[in-house]
């Protein structure tokens, strides 16, 4: 009888609990629409681009496009100022070829080798020179190097770019 | 969560399904108060005999059939509901949320001013970009407030650098064969 009378009186209690837990669900927070949008949406790659914002367009074994106007040779990007870059093979890269770095002011934030076909490690000197004037060196063949210039300086970064022709094996 | 709730209201089922054949037990026990008052006038041994063989067996059909059970049912519920009051999370249900966390990306507004650093000062023995195109000019001979080619002691006189940093450029460097007219004019 104790045990009954025990039973009966906790029973109202478990509907009433259970009651409460069914109005408790609608009053859930829903999933936040946070993830539906993104930055990437405000990077503009169209519109406001500076009419001598350096962007290589086309190249082939001896030579680049940029801006409409083809290069031949090696070609070395400093802001919005191209040059023609001496260094003919992977191996005449040395610390001397890239000396402008040096003196140039702002120092770019990244420099971005470019190879030629096949992707080399830089001489371990010139590894040293370029992190002791302060850039970040990424070494690439040329085809990324192009393409990931553009990317970097469409971004507004200060990036240089050092780039051997797509032709170039050793 | 709604499984949860499921099994719950199932169990609460079955706790009403029971309370019938409690309702039967009581109207058991109710003819056998009948009977033993019925009884008590005639004799009273024959009246405790009869009230005590039926109590002891209501409380036996009492105690076997349903108590243990029961009990062992509400620990287990009363137990799941305080313990995990949501019950466990899943993935699909409105309340989870997976929250990564990698870092939003950094904001950059690109405006055709925020390239402008080629011409900015720059500290004494530095260069910023348009002075090394004007040297590049200088030394080829092609700037247009110097007649001719102009040496590297005279270049590095001008911009007050090293001598050596010059001849390094000017050895390594060149401007390209071909410029533009909008090189030319933006330099002008």
């Amino acid at each position: 009888m104790a045990v009954r009378q025990k039973a009966m009186a906790t029973l109202p209690k478990l509907i009433q609990s259970m009651r409460n837990e069914v109005t408790k669900q609608p009053s859930l927070v829903l999933p936040s629409l946070r993830r539906a949008f993104s930055l990437y949406d405000q990077i503009n790659l169209i519109d406001n681009v500076p009419e001598d914002q350096l962007r290589f367009q086309e190249f082939d074994e001896t030579s680049f496009t940029v801006n409409g106007v083809k290069y031949e040779g090696s070609l070395l990007c400093v802001g919005n100022l191209l040059m023609s870059w001496s260094p003919r093979y992977f191996s005449d890269i040395t610390t001397d070829s890239l000396s402008i770095f040096q003196t140039v002011r702002p120092i770019p934030e990244l420099l971005i080798v470019g190879c030629g076909r096949y992707n080399h490690p830089l001489n371990p000197q010139v590894r040293q020179f370029v992190k002791s004037i302060g850039m970040k060196l990424e070494t690439v063949d040329s085809r990324n190097a192009a393409s990931t210039y553009n990317i970097l300086n469409e971004e507004g970064r200060i990036v240089a770019a050092a780039l051997l022709p797509y032709g170039v094996t050793s | 969560m709604g499984q949860q709730l499921r099994r719950a209201v199932g169990k609460i089922k079955e706790v009403e399904r029971s309370s019938p054949s409690r309702v039967s037990i009581d109207r058991r026990s109710l003819p056998t108060e009948e009977l033993s008052a019925v009884k008590s006038s005639p004799s009273t041994a024959a009246v405790d005999g009869v009230s005590d063989k039926g109590r002891r067996t209501s409380e036996d059909n009492v105690l076997e059939e349903r108590d243990p059970k029961y009990d062992t049912m509400l620990n287990q519920m009363v137990g799941r509901i305080k313990a995990k009051p949501g019950g466990k999370a899943e993935m699909g249900e409105a309340s989870v949320v997976e929250t990564s966390k990698r870092p939003l990306p950094k904001l950059r507004n690109t405006t055709p001013e925020s390239t402008r650093y080629e011409e900015n000062p720059v500290p004494q023995g530095t260069l910023n970009v348009a002075q090394v195109r004007h040297i590049m000019l200088l030394f080829q001979g092609k700037s247009q407030d110097h007649h001719g080619p102009m040496g590297v002691n005279e270049i590095a006189e001008k911009y007050r650098i090293d001598v050596s940093q010059v001849q390094k450029i000017t050895q390594f460097l060149s401007l390209p064969q071909e410029i533009t007219d909008k090189q030319k004019k933006q330099y002008e």
